[in-house]
């Protein structure tokens, strides 16, 4: 080992407690850095996990409002589709309204063809299209709520009005970690039957539809022509990509996810000042010592090296402990925020920008104690009470 | 021990270091207040040199600026010819780590380094190889009487064996010219005695030159010329005959 490194690592050990709580202060805000942009990006998931080829059909005035069903056979013709399907959003309270949960009213068998992101075993998907007041719910959701098939659920309608029956068919995962598994589906033509006894005036409508394109060469104009057809109509419709459906959508939230951003890089700068204030303090302590190597022969630049190499250790230390905490507290994360997110996934981006953060720390925090050490004169330094 | 008298005056050929109207001063509240003016000196050659007088009477100055870690406002420095007083810093740091080993009042050791780690690190700007120094700072420390303490942290040590690893960090690159602050200045009877013998020794064995500031009169009798320097100026040089 070399002797700027065994001084370094030396110094670092040197106040075990003072280099204990600045670690600790550095873990926790790269941590917190890391879990706070991991929320970000899974906000923007679902617009990153997006199928290029999928369109969705709403009303053009709001999605709020719905459309008639029977648009499907239309869109169905528009040239260059080649599978619709579609949807409603339910809105329901699961005993409590503060158990809120994501449930639609989907056409089983051409909604799970269209989504192979949604995984569901063959004897699953035969009970599900068997039973007509039938459902399946996410790995997530049956995890929070212990649901098992053949559980009978109730959901009290808010948009829908009365109180909904659905049997549990079994359990749906997800393709991948990201593919939201806390959700509810449920049969449309069960919403449909129903309402067409309780609420005439809402049935045999839709949400949604989602329009599978053959190509996606062909998005953009198979988008135009399908609100072509409906242009001047009484509800006309707005088409887009699921991806611009997404972003439209996280737009509405976007304040906040800069919000969220701001404070994680606020973060990363209030630890910056810390460990520079240890390391100034550190090195106004060693003066006597600095002073005392460059009096022997060693340049200003080995001394600003000394400081340089401990407070990058310090913070790759710290560092590499909060990227390994950063997995698990996500994902507890995750399973206390229950259904608001699906999986808070540590990407690689993360994970570097947390490394870089660390070392920016480390290299900046000690900026100031090495150009003082470097600059101080040996007479003044050698003279200095540690 | 006798005290013979006022000094006589070096031959050219005796000098290692050479002052020659060197003065300095330094800022106080917006005023310089000088310390040395046109200070001229010579010091020979393996002469054991002990600089006395009253606090603020530029002794430790003088020291400073013999040792290279200090730079005079005028006047010019040569030791062994060679004018330090012109070296850039870079070369300036070489030299003192070729020619001069220090010796400080509070030792001045690595407390995160052994006794032969701190002995060794003025070996590590040399090319030597980690054994040859390993080696040479063994020797250094046999040397001052530390053989057994190699691996002590300073704070394991007691001031006197801390002084005497100080010192064995000094000779360990051999240099022309031994430097001391006060060195007995923290320092009990008997340590300071210890060390006074040691330094004595490599001035009479190993022929180093040393230059001492002290406020004792008992350290400084272990010099052979005592300078008692007043203001700045040189007071009065006492050559002592030693046994």
């Amino acid at each position: 080992m070399s002797q700027w490194l065994k001084l370094v690592a030396r110094n670092v050990l040197r106040h075990r407690l003072r280099t204990s709580l600045t670690l600790f202060g550095l873990v926790v805000a790269i941590l917190a850095f890391g879990v706070l942009q991991t929320v970000v990006d899974t906000w923007y998931a679902g617009v990153n996990g997006a199928i290029p080829s999928r369109l969705l059909t709403r009303n053009a005035m709001s999605f709020a409002l719905p459309l008639p069903q029977a648009y499907e056979k239309r869109i169905s013709a528009v040239d260059g589709v080649r599978r619709v399907t579609y949807m409603n959003w339910f809105g329901g309270i699961y005993k409590d309204p503060k158990n809120f949960f994501p449930q639609f009213a989907i056409d089983a068998a051409s909604y799970l063809d269209m989504h192979p992101e949604i995984l569901v075993s063959d004897e699953v998907r035969r009970s599900f299209l068997r039973d007509r007041r039938g459902a399946i719910v996410g790995r997530k959701l049956a995890n929070r709520y212990g649901f098992k098939p053949g559980n009978v659920i109730q959901l009290r309608g808010t948009i829908f009005p009365g109180n909904w029956e659905f049997v549990i068919a079994g359990i749906f995962d997800g393709r991948d970690p990201k593919t939201d598994t806390s959700h509810l589906y449920f049969r449309w033509d069960y919403l449909n039957e129903t309402l067409r006894v309780r609420s005439k005036a809402q049935a045999d409508q839709v949400g949604f539809f989602v329009v599978d394109v053959v190509s996606i060469d062909r998005v953009a104009e198979v988008s135009q022509a399908i609100d072509a057809v409906f242009r001047n109509s009484f509800a006309e419709t707005l088409t887009e990509t699921e991806r611009s459906f997404q972003i439209g959508f996280v737009k509405q939230t976007e304040a906040m996810l800069i919000s969220i951003r701001i404070v994680s890089f606020v973060v990363i700068f209030i630890i910056l000042s810390v460990m520079a204030n240890t390391m100034a303090m550190t090195a106004r302590e060693r003066l006597r010592e600095y002073a005392t190597l460059k009096a022997i022969g060693f340049s200003p630049g080995y001394v600003a090296r000394l400081i340089l190499g401990e407070s990058v250790v310090i913070a790759s230390i710290g560092g590499a402990i909060a990227i390994a905490l950063t997995p698990p507290v996500a994902a507890h994360l995750a399973v206390l925020s229950a259904t608001l997110f699906p999986a808070l996934i540590v990407s690689a981006s993360t994970v570097m920008l947390q490394a870089l953060s660390a070392l920016v720390v480390g290299a900046l925090a000690a900026v100031f104690p090495m150009r003082r050490a470097a600059h101080v004169s040996i007479v003044n330094g050698l003279r200095a009470v540690g | 021990m006798s005290i013979t008298g006022v000094s006589e005056a070096p031959t050219g050929e005796d000098v290692l270091i050479a002052l020659r109207d060197v003065s300095k001063g330094y800022r106080r509240g917006g005023q310089i207040v000088p310390v040395l003016s046109k200070f001229t000196f010579d010091i020979r050659c393996k002469e054991f040199l002990a600089l006395m007088g009253p606090s603020g009477s530029g002794k430790s100055t003088l020291l400073n600026l013999i040792a290279g870690i200090d730079s005079p406002d005028h006047g010019s420095i040569k030791v062994a010819g060679e004018d330090i007083t012109r070296l850039p810093e870079a070369d300036l740091a070489d030299w003192r780590a070729a020619n001069v080993g220090f010796i400080f009042q509070f030792y001045n050791l690595m407390p995160v380094l052994t006794a032969l780690e701190n002995v060794e690190l003025p070996l590590t700007l040399t090319g030597l190889k980690r054994r040859e120094r390993r080696d040479r700072a063994q020797l250094a420390l046999s040397l001052v009487g530390l053989s057994d303490r190699v691996k002590h942290l300073p704070s394991e040590l007691s001031g006197g064996q801390q002084q005497r690893v100080a010192i064995a960090r000094a000779i360990v690159t051999d240099p022309t010219m031994l430097v001391a602050d006060e060195p007995t200045g923290d320092l009990d009877r008997q340590s300071a005695e210890e060390v006074l013998g040691i330094m004595q020794r490599l001035n009479r064995e190993m022929g180093k030159t040393i230059v001492m500031v002290t406020h004792d009169g008992r350290a400084a009798a272990h010099a052979k010329r005592i300078m008692h320097l007043e203001k700045g100026e040189l007071s009065y040089l006492v050559e002592q005959r030693l046994e």
